[in-house]
Formats: C-alpha cells, structure tokens, sequence
C-alpha cells in the first residue's frame, strides 16, 4: 500500500464484498464532491429519471468532528493528531431505503444530499442510471482534479546529471 | 477490517427531534433535578424510543451518553435499545458494570448488583458512575425522607417500583462521600435526582 | 479570593466596539474576506488549524480575521469553538504513504524513488522583498484545475525510512497492540510519564515558536541528536472512519498535512545494535518548520526509550509538555491583566511594614 502514489485508488478494495466495494467508492465520491456540485446533480437527476422520492430524516443533519488519528512514523503506533469537522445525516426514503452519510466540514446541505444518494444507489433499479449520470463523472473530475494537483509539481522534480570528472576533459 | 454492521437501520426508532436544542433543553431540566433533589422534574423533550426504555429515560440517554461514555445496559435493554443507543449517541456498551460512566436499568425492581459501579476516586471523584432507573412512579409522599444539599429541610418521597436494596445501597453510598455514585429515577417523562450529597433518612419496606 | 467587579460593563462594551472599530481598520480600505484568507495566507490558516487542534479552513481563516492576524488569539479561538462539537467519530489511522504528494525532500539521500519534487517552497527563495506584490491585480479566472491534456501518472514515491529500513538500519515504528487505548489529552490531562502517543499529540498541538527554539537547542549541542531530515511530504490524505451502522470504512473527505521523518544517529548499546533513530512531526496544513522541531523535540523526548540519560531542557519531559501549549501559556501570562488588587494590597501592607521595622532597628542601633 505504501509504495502506491497512484492517488484515489477506490477502485481497488482489497477485501471487500463487491457490494460494499461499490457502496464505498460512491461514498467516498459523494462526501469529496461540493455541496453545489450535488445540487446540480439532483437537478439533472431529476430532469432525465423524474420525480425522487420524499424522504423521511431518521438523523438530521449533524455538525460535529471526527478525531483524525496518525501513526508515529507514519507506520507505528497510533496517535491522535487532531480534529475536523465533519458532517452526517440519516435518512430514510418513502419506498424504504436507507440513506447516510458522513462528509468533511460542516454543510447540512451537503450531507443531506449525500444521504439522499446513498439511499437512491442502494436500489439496483436505479443504480446503473444514478452512478453513471452522477458518481462516475464526479468520480473522474475528483481523479483528474487530484491529478493536476500532483502534476503542477511535476516541473519542481529535480533532474540530477551525473557530473563527468575533469579528466574526461582535455 | 469490520464487515458485519452492528446496527440495523431500518427499524430504528427516531430519537430527539431537534438534537442539539432537545439535548440542551433536557440538560437543563436535568441540572435542575440534580440540583434540587426531592424536586420531581418533566422532561418535555421526549424522543421516540424503543420498550422498554421510557420517552424520559430516552431523553437522558440521548442528552447525556457519548462516544466518550462507556454505558452499561441491563439485559432487556441490551435486547431491544443497544443499537438505537449506539446510532444515536455513540456510547460505547460495556459488559463490566464498574466499567460504566452511566448504568441504565429498565427495572427498578431488578436492580444490578450496585456494589459494582464505580465510584470516583480521590484525584477524581466526578469519575463516578451515574445510575438511572426506570420505576413505575415518583411522588412526594410519605415513604423515604431526603434532606441534603439542595433540600429546604427535608422532602419525602415515594418510589413505586423500586427494589428496596437499592435505598439501603443509597445509604451506604452516602457514607463513602465525596466518592460514590449518582442516581436518577425516571417515571415516564418525570426524573427525580439523587447525587451522592442526598441523606436518605429512613427506609420502608 | 476574588473581588466582584462592580460597574466596568459599560466600559467593557465600549472597548467592544472600538476593537471591531480598530479591527476594521479604515473604512475605505476594501474589508478582507474568508476566502482571501484562505487563500492568499495559507500558512497562517496551517497554523491555526494545526495549534487549534481543527481542521477546517474557513474557520481557521474567520478566527485570523476576527484575531485580527494575532495567531495564538486565532488559535484561542478555533479551540473555544472545538468545545461547541460533538466528536461523532474517530478516524483510522491516516496513510500517509498514500498521499497526494505534491512536495518531497530528503536531505539523506539525493535520488530517491519518485525524486526529490520541490513543490511551492521558500527554500530557494533570495528573501527580498517583493514589491511587485505591492500592487493588487484584478480576480483572474481559476485556470489551475483547466488543462486538455491527461496529466500522466504519479511515480511511486516509497518512503526513505522504508528505504533505510530495509537493511535494518533505521530502528523500525511498529504499530503495537492495537487495541490498545490511545492517549487523548482532549479527554484526559497529561500524567507522567508520559507515553509517545500523549507527547506527540501535545507536540502536535503545540506552539511552533517554542517547539523551534527546543528544536534549535538540541542542534546547538543540548542534546545529542546529530538530526538528518530523512523526508518532509506535504500534500493529502484520505480520512476514514467506520461507523457502526456501515460495515466497512467510508472516506469522509481529504486534508492536507505535512510530514517530517528526522532520522538521528545513534550509536549502540549493549542491548542494541547500531541503528538510526527517529523523530515525527506532522501538522495540518503547510507547515514544515513545525513539523521539523516537532520531530527534533518527539526524538529528544525519546531518550527515555533509548536509554540516554536527559540532559537538556528539550529532554525535560514536564518542562516541554507543559509549557508547550500556547493557550495555556497565553492564558496564564495574560492573567496577570485582571485585577490582583487584594493580593498586591497585602503586598504593600507587608513592604511597608517590613521597611518601617527597618527604620525604628536602625534607630535603636544609633
């Protein structure tokens, strides 16, 4: 694990029951995604699939924290090194589906909307619609996002030439 | 890595309503409890909340229990409430009653063996366990005296549904203050406070 | 014993006033907003963050904002408003060989696998004044996250302490039992001694001018540390948690940290071979002079483990952990602000009598 930089490597759970797998990366695409780019998405959502259900908050949105642990060494023994805020919501939709969702920061908005997806993607009717108009593009702008992040530094690489010794020289 | 859930979602009871203005209201209502014991306190924020756990004591488990608060659940909790505690408050379950930060009992009439509970120590008396028990009723009448801190005088009050241990283990706490443990008896939507200044003066069968 | 302070209210809410006064500056002078902030004072925000204990960029940049650029005020504030959230989680731990590395140095070696990428640095900076930086450009459009062409793909970037320790060279950090309870100084007060998962969380939140000026100490020959800056990573990480309703982890989101491994030499003793030794420093944000004395310091405190006898103030457990907290210290230094007008009474009534029986035996004396 350690040796790969290859960044955002939901695809590649090890593990993990293929379900869980999936639910994991769309989880994970919808907490990195803004609040605004999930607005969009229910609008466009509704435009091409109709009407969402109505739902039902089990939790409201709840802005709290999440203790963010480390490890000395970066391999060693567990340390807490801080906290962050965090948001969730619990929800459940008319036809029955249950929804949660845990994000970044502090937006209601955001986590409520996450859950709402969550709910909807755990339908297998409506899974293959939902994660290709949604999750799949957010994924991709994530991916390249955090790529040309990376690749802004790439000119700060250092080439080093081998220096040939003075008595190459005449 | 974890792959079983330890809760079931989808016949989860709802919990507070508003979660920080409920939770806030019913502290509140608590410190008022605790602060004037022999005073029968409503809750007026009661959320839904599975048998046989009472919309009060509900409202104290949500308004008091955390991740940071180990809870210790008498068996028929431990059945039906374990995860609406968890998904709601976080607290973690303990099977070491001395363990606990809050032991919850659905039963006043069987009471765990309160010998157990911790009870503070010297550095850290406030370390204490705080004991909540749901009884049938509370009303001042004649049947154990309080007086103590927080008392004009003297209050009586009646407990129904209580085993009577639990008055004798109240005296015995009052002997080991400032260690000993804290106790708060719930009726439906009615808490009556019993911190460990309370002098319980006599005790009927 | 503290005396009631009568009146002094109406004074309080005037001063109120003038500090949002005084904290506006003039009037005509475009206020400064958030996202500036956040933005164009990064590592001030890095500070914040790391020293308030919170990460949360917006926050940090309205605590700057209304600290009206005094950090430790910041920092005072993020941490009062940390009191006001329940804590609904806890992470795993942060891979921090995952990373999104966007600067990576070490001083010990010169080619490393991935290489040594620079990133956004002082470093080589000529440290003059820029005065072209006087002049206030118009809001341009964000071109950084445009580009037509597929950025190609991240080298591997193994760490250097997994390099050195290859060959058994570098002592290894092993996790231990894991279910183990880890320290937590927002929940429990620090006791001694203390373990390396308290130190380094005390450390972490800790004030990076002191933890500097310890760092410095123990180069300066307080200590014997002989530190190589083995690898500093900035960039970001993943966070996860599991919560019990899910059964598996999700990611919550990603932040950025920075990461110094200090790599120390250490000569053997009869219990252990020769090997490097190492320190940690990691902060939230950009912060990589805090992450280095926080390194140096974590190693210094290590001399317990190690077998080094303490000699020096940055190997004095209680005196760093205690004094490294710039809240407390703040607290406790501007205390002295409030009124001790009972307690300096008694002090004067003392003096003076003291120096009236000085009198009256100096006259008996001639």
């Amino acid at each position: 694990m350690e040796d790969s930089a290859r960044s955002g490597a939901s695809e590649e759970i090890d593990g993990l029951a293929p379900e869980h797998a999936a639910r994991k990366r769309w989880m994970s695409v919808l907490a990195k995604a803004g609040a605004a780019e999930l607005e969009q998405a229910i609008t466009a959502m509704q435009e091409k699939l109709g009407e969402l259900p109505a739902y039902r908050l089990i939790r409201r949105p709840e802005v709290g924290m999440t203790m963010v642990r480390a490890r000395a060494g970066g391999t060693g023994r567990a340390f807490n090194l801080g906290e962050m805020t965090m948001t969730r919501c619990t929800l459940r939709t008319d036809d029955n589906l249950v929804g949660t969702s845990y994000v970044a920061g502090r937006s209601q908005r955001h986590a409520e909307l996450a859950a709402l997806f969550d709910a909807l993607l755990q339908d297998p009717a409506r899974r293959p619609q939902v994660t290709a108009l949604v999750i799949d593009p957010l994924a991709r702008a994530q991916d390249l996002r955090r790529d040309r992040r990376v690749e802004r530094s790439a000119p700060t690489r250092v080439d080093f030439f081998t220096v040939v010794r003075g008595e190459d020289r005449t | 890595m974890n792959q079983q859930t330890k809760i079931a979602l989808q016949q989860l009871a709802r919990g507070f309503n508003d979660p920080q203005l409920d939770a806030q209201r019913v502290f509140r209502q608590l410190l008022q409890a605790m602060a004037r014991p022999g005073q029968i306190v409503p809750i007026d924020r009661l959320p839904e909340a599975p048998e046989p756990l009472c919309g009060g004591a509900a409202a104290l488990a949500l308004t008091l229990f955390d991740l940071d608060t180990p809870i210790w659940l008498d068996e028929a909790l431990c059945a039906t409430a374990s995860d609406y505690l968890a998904f709601h408050t976080g607290a973690p379950v303990t099977a070491e009653i001395g363990d606990a930060a809050f032991v919850l009992v659905a039963d006043g009439r069987q009471l765990p063996d309160l010998g157990k509970v911790a009870l503070g120590d010297a550095e850290y008396p406030e370390r204490a366990a705080t004991i909540i028990v749901q009884v049938e009723g509370l009303r001042i009448d004649a049947g154990h005296r309080l007086r103590g801190p927080g008392i004009l005088g003297h209050v009586d009050i009646t407990v129904d549904g209580l085993a009577p241990e639990f008055w004798s283990a109240l005296q015995a706490n009052r002997r080991r203050f400032p260690l000993g443990f804290d106790a708060m008896l719930v009726a439906g939507d009615m808490v009556l406070g019993l911190p460990r200044t309370v002098v319980v003066d006599k005790t009927e069968a | 014993m503290y005396v009631s302070v009568k009146g002094g209210e109406r004074a309080i809410t005037a001063a109120h006033t003038l500090l949002a006064e005084e904290r506006r500056g003039d009037p005509a002078v475009p206020e400064l907003s958030l996202a500036q902030i956040e933005q164009q004072m990064s590592l001030g925000v890095a500070r914040v963050m790391s020293e308030g204990a919170l990460y949360d960029p917006e926050l940090a940049a309205l605590a700057i904002k209304q600290a009206r650029g005094d950090m430790v005020e910041a920092i005072f504030l993020l941490r009062a408003y940390r009191t006001t959230l329940p804590r609904l989680a806890t992470s795993l731990p942060i891979d921090t060989g995952q990373m999104a590395v966007r600067r990576r140095i070490s001083a010990t070696f010169k080619d490393i696998p991935g290489g040594q990428v620079l990133g956004p640095t002082f470093d080589y900076t000529h440290r003059l004044l820029d005065f072209d930086l006087a002049e206030v450009k118009e809001p341009a459009a964000d071109l950084s996250n445009s580009g037509a062409v597929e950025p190609e793909p991240a080298r591997p970037m193994p760490s250097v302490a997994k390099i050195l320790g290859s060959e058994g060279l570098l002592e290894p950090e092993i996790p231990g039992d894991e279910t183990a309870p880890v320290a937590d100084l927002t929940r429990e007060p620090l006791s001694f001694p203390a373990e390396r998962d308290a130190r380094l969380q005390a450390l972490a939140r800790g004030d990076e001018g002191f933890l500097l000026s310890l760092g410095y100490s123990t180069q300066r020959g307080y200590g014997r540390n002989h530190p190589f800056a083995g690898e500093i990573r900035l960039g970001e990480v993943a966070v996860e948690i599991q919560p019990d309703e899910l059964p598996f982890p999700i990611e919550i989101g990603e932040i950025e940290i920075t990461e110094c491994q200090m790599v120390n030499s250490f000569k053997g003793s009869k219990t252990k071979p020769a090997q490097f030794t190492r320190g940690y420093g990691l902060t939230f944000g950009h912060g990589e002079r805090k992450a280095m004395s926080m390194a140096l310091v974590d190693r210094a405190l290590r001399c317990r483990e190690l077998d080094e006898e303490p000699s020096s103030p940055a190997q004095d457990e209680e005196f760093v952990l205690y004094h490294c907290d710039n809240l407390e210290a703040s607290g406790f230094v501007q205390h002295l602000k409030l009124p001790h007008y009972v307690d300096f009474q008694s002090e004067l009534v003392m003096v003076r009598e003291m120096r009236a029986q000085q009198a009256a035996l100096k006259e008996a004396a001639e």
